[in-house]
């Protein structure tokens, strides 16, 4: 009977459709973390950085790695000194130091060919990790190091508006050296980045799946006969449950897919143990491997995923025509997408800057909006299965 | 078709109450956006009230009267914006522009026709210069934000809204009797082969109808939020009016002409003549189809496919596909934002969304007229 069902919800046009919006979604998140420029280069030069760390043997930030990273930096800066004393325009204005150059008050005349100068032989290919990169990375660590160690939290003061959970939050890494961990910084921005968009295709396949399921049954008017069989009154039961493992086997696919993207094409699996507090302005309030918080992100999504389900399921069963079920399902997936993705992604998942986070003040409010949500669907689908289930036959 | 079939498609078409749901949930939906991003007795609002007692154009009268007026911190964000006002046009080099779109997507590099296009830019580039137009303060400095929420963001939800309910409502009375099983009925009576015109006037006019509510609530929003009718009078293509390519800033140049108040209501009139074109297509798709859940499978279809090709074709780098791509309404939507200029990369030929949605209602019509032939002869089973 689960076969029949399934066979029933997975129609061409609908697998086509899907199977279209995939590949949209599929160039779209590709476009987000790899192609566009930017930011989003900003991070894949800090991975590279970080795989250098890996390679070197640092698994942390302790005193070895901040050797390390202070000796590669003063290599760094060799390089501009003998490069300034090179090139007349900066030995002319008298820049010898790469600090006499921050200091500079560059001419506005000369800025722009100063610029062109230092890129050109510092930073000659923007997709790879050039010398002009690597010396902000470090610069940027080893700034938020000192911050950390000299548990100087007034600069967050200074950025973010914090709560006295949040500051003890705050507190509580500074004491536990949670910090320490050399996971790039925006790694969990990207991932959720990438996520958002999957988890928006996601319930827009679900809904495009499901929604026609039963309203075709509604449109041959075929319930009345459904009821009078043997069976037919707890068919919708069964139906249910070839909605939820539609979705599942759907989501399954999703996952499967980008899942394959994200590790082979990015590499990701190499922050897989690193901690997810680290060295950046945006502390977490669970201190969990990067590994853990992409399992929590996508039970999460597969959470999102059966309400997306159930609301579909509702609006299959209770549209008697295409053009409502339609409307009904335009309303329900844009409803679904925005509070769901804004839910887990508007922000990072358990961070300070996620808004409920921001608006209830309540550790791990992204679970218990999801999963109360969940049950308050369940519960409105079981008192639904059993409203038909008594429906008199007139 | 008379009176008594117009009232009966009527009440079909309200028989599906989540048509005139959906118009609210529109509605709404609407003015929490415009009431999130604009909001009033903003520096728009000042520009506009200042322009109506000294004109729109910036000049020493202008400015003179600028310095008289009462010190607030809006006066002294259009003092240094005034200041800084030129005819930008004067070193306009509309081929410059189209080697940085060279640069910038190489698929595009050697075309010739690309390059007639920005020679016929250059020349209204030209004309602009001459008529001082980019000293209008139609969307002075900051003003540029509002007017860029109007048209790039307001009116493609509003087409988007406009096209979903063209679709809901030519399926909806398309389809009415195959779902009903009574088509037989229908077909063998008097006036019956004659319904498929009714339905369509009735679908057309409630689609209109629709539209105008939408539009006329939505700007009567924006109007009462903000109040610009003044700067309605000057330029479009004023010189705080650009638009990015990649990140390089364009002046906003329209083939034609155009007042402030003419661009709008030319998008709107294209708006419309885009949600007709859809509405006829899934009419045509609903008699030929004759299940409303194919209707809108085809609706997504039509839509999906064309973004996969324009994907496809950008992936692949070649230049002639992606224009081949180009000419369809979807791609047409998705430039909404730049209609009737140049679109960068995205327009061989000038006007094209025009040509295009133009051509589109020429198929639409041919469609038409063959489902009603078709209604015409069908034999009933």
């Amino acid at each position: 009977m689960l076969l029949r069902e399934l066979k029933k919800i997975y129609r061409l046009p609908q697998v086509l459709i899907i199977a279209l919006l995939m590949f949209i979604i599929f160039h779209l998140s590709g476009s987000a973390v790899r192609i566009r420029s930017g930011y989003y280069s900003w991070f894949d030069h800090e991975a590279a950085f970080t795989r250098e760390l890996q390679e070197a043997g640092f698994s942390e930030f302790d005193d070895d790695a901040e050797i390390w990273m202070r000796k590669k930096l003063q290599e760094i800066y060799g390089q501009y000194e003998a490069y300034f004393a090179e090139d007349p325009l900066f030995y002319e204005n008298g820049i010898v130091t790469w600090q006499d150059f921050e200091e500079w008050d560059i001419p506005e005349e000369i800025m722009d060919e100063a610029l062109d100068h230092l890129n050109h032989q510092f930073n000659p290919v923007y997709t790879e990790l050039t010398v002009s990169w690597r010396r902000q990375i470090i610069e940027r660590m080893l700034e938020y190091a000192d911050i950390f160690k000299n548990s100087d939290v007034s600069v967050f003061e200074r950025n973010y508006y914090m709560t006295d959970s949040e500051r003890r939050d705050l507190k509580r890494v500074v004491r536990d050296n949670s910090w320490r961990s050399l996971l790039p910084e925006g790694t969990v921005y990207n991932t959720n980045l990438f996520w958002r968009l999957i988890l928006c295709g996601m319930i827009i396949s679900v809904f495009i799946l499901i929604c026609p399921y039963l309203t075709s049954e509604n449109v041959q008017k075929m319930r009345s006969l459904q009821y009078v069989t043997k069976t037919g009154r707890k068919l919708l039961r069964h139906q249910l449950l070839a909605v939820i493992t539609a979705s599942l086997i759907l989501y399954l696919i999703w996952t499967v897919v980008f899942l394959g993207v994200f590790t082979l094409d990015h590499h990701y699996e190499s922050f897989f143990n690193m901690r997810i507090i680290s060295l950046t302005i945006e502390i977490f309030r669970f201190n969990m491997t990067y590994f853990m918080y992409l399992v929590i992100i996508l039970l999460l999504c597969s959470a999102a995923v059966l309400i997306a389900a159930a609301i579909s399921f509702v609006i299959s069963c209770t549209s008697t025509n295409y053009i409502s079920m339609f409307l009904k399902m335009i309303v329900g997936c844009g409803a679904v997408c925005l509070l769901h993705s804004t839910l887990l992604f508007e922000g990072d998942v358990f961070s300070w800057t996620n808004w409920y986070n921001r608006l209830f003040h309540l550790r791990g409010i992204e679970i218990i909006i999801t999963i109360g949500s969940l049950l308050i669907w369940a519960f409105i689908l079981r008192r639904l299965i059993l409203k038909c289930e008594k429906t008199d036959i007139i | 078709m008379n009176r008594i079939m117009l009232r009966k498609e009527v009440q079909k078409l309200l028989s599906v109450r989540m048509i005139p749901c959906i118009l609210v949930i529109f509605l709404i939906l609407n003015a929490f956006i415009i009431s999130s991003s604009i909001s009033s007795g903003s520096y728009a609002g000042y520009v506009s009230g200042f322009a109506r007692q000294n004109g729109v154009r910036i000049c020493s009268e202008f400015t003179e009267t600028l310095q008289k007026e009462e010190d607030s911190e809006f006066r002294e964000i259009l003092v240094r914006d005034s200041a800084e006002a030129h005819n930008i046009y004067g070193d306009f080099d509309a081929m410059e522009i189209y080697s940085l779109l060279e640069d910038l997507y190489p698929m595009c590099r050697d075309h010739k026709l690309l390059e007639n296009k920005y020679n016929l830019l250059q020349g209204r580039a030209d004309v602009l210069r001459k008529t001082g137009e980019a000293m209008d303060v139609s969307a002075a400095g900051h003003t540029y934000a509002l007017f860029s929420f109007l048209f790039s963001v307001l009116f493609p939800l509003l087409s988007a809204e406009i096209m979903i309910l063209a679709a809901a409502v030519s399926a909806a009375l398309s389809t009415y009797e195959y779902h009903a099983e009574c088509v037989q009925l229908i077909f063998s009576r008097k006036y019956g082969r004659n319904l498929f015109a009714a339905k369509y006037t009735v679908s057309m006019c409630a689609l209109l109808f629709m539209t105008g509510i939408l539009l006329f609530l939505s700007l009567l929003q924006v109007m009462n939020t903000e109040d610009l009718y003044s700067l309605f009078h000057s330029s479009v293509s004023s010189q705080f009016n650009y638009r990015f390519i990649a990140l390089c800033a364009v002046p906003f140049i329209t083939w034609i002409p155009m007042s402030t108040l003419q661009y709008l209501l030319a998008q709107c009139a294209l708006m419309i003549l885009l949600g007709l074109i859809v509405h006829g297509a899934c009419f045509a798709a609903g008699c030929r189809m004759n299940n409303a859940l194919h209707v809108i499978f085809a609706f997504i279809l039509v839509f999906l496919i064309p973004i996969c090709a324009i994907l496809c074709a950008s992936e692949s780098g070649n230049y002639v596909f992606y224009s081949l791509c180009m000419f369809n309404p979807a791609a047409v939507w998705f430039v909404q934002g730049s209609w009737f200029t140049d679109l960068g990369i995205n327009s061989l030929i000038p006007m094209q969304e025009t040509v295009t949605v133009c051509a589109y209602l020429l198929l639409m019509i041919v469609g038409l007229i063959m489902s009603q032939n078709y209604e015409q002869r069908k034999d009933i089973r």
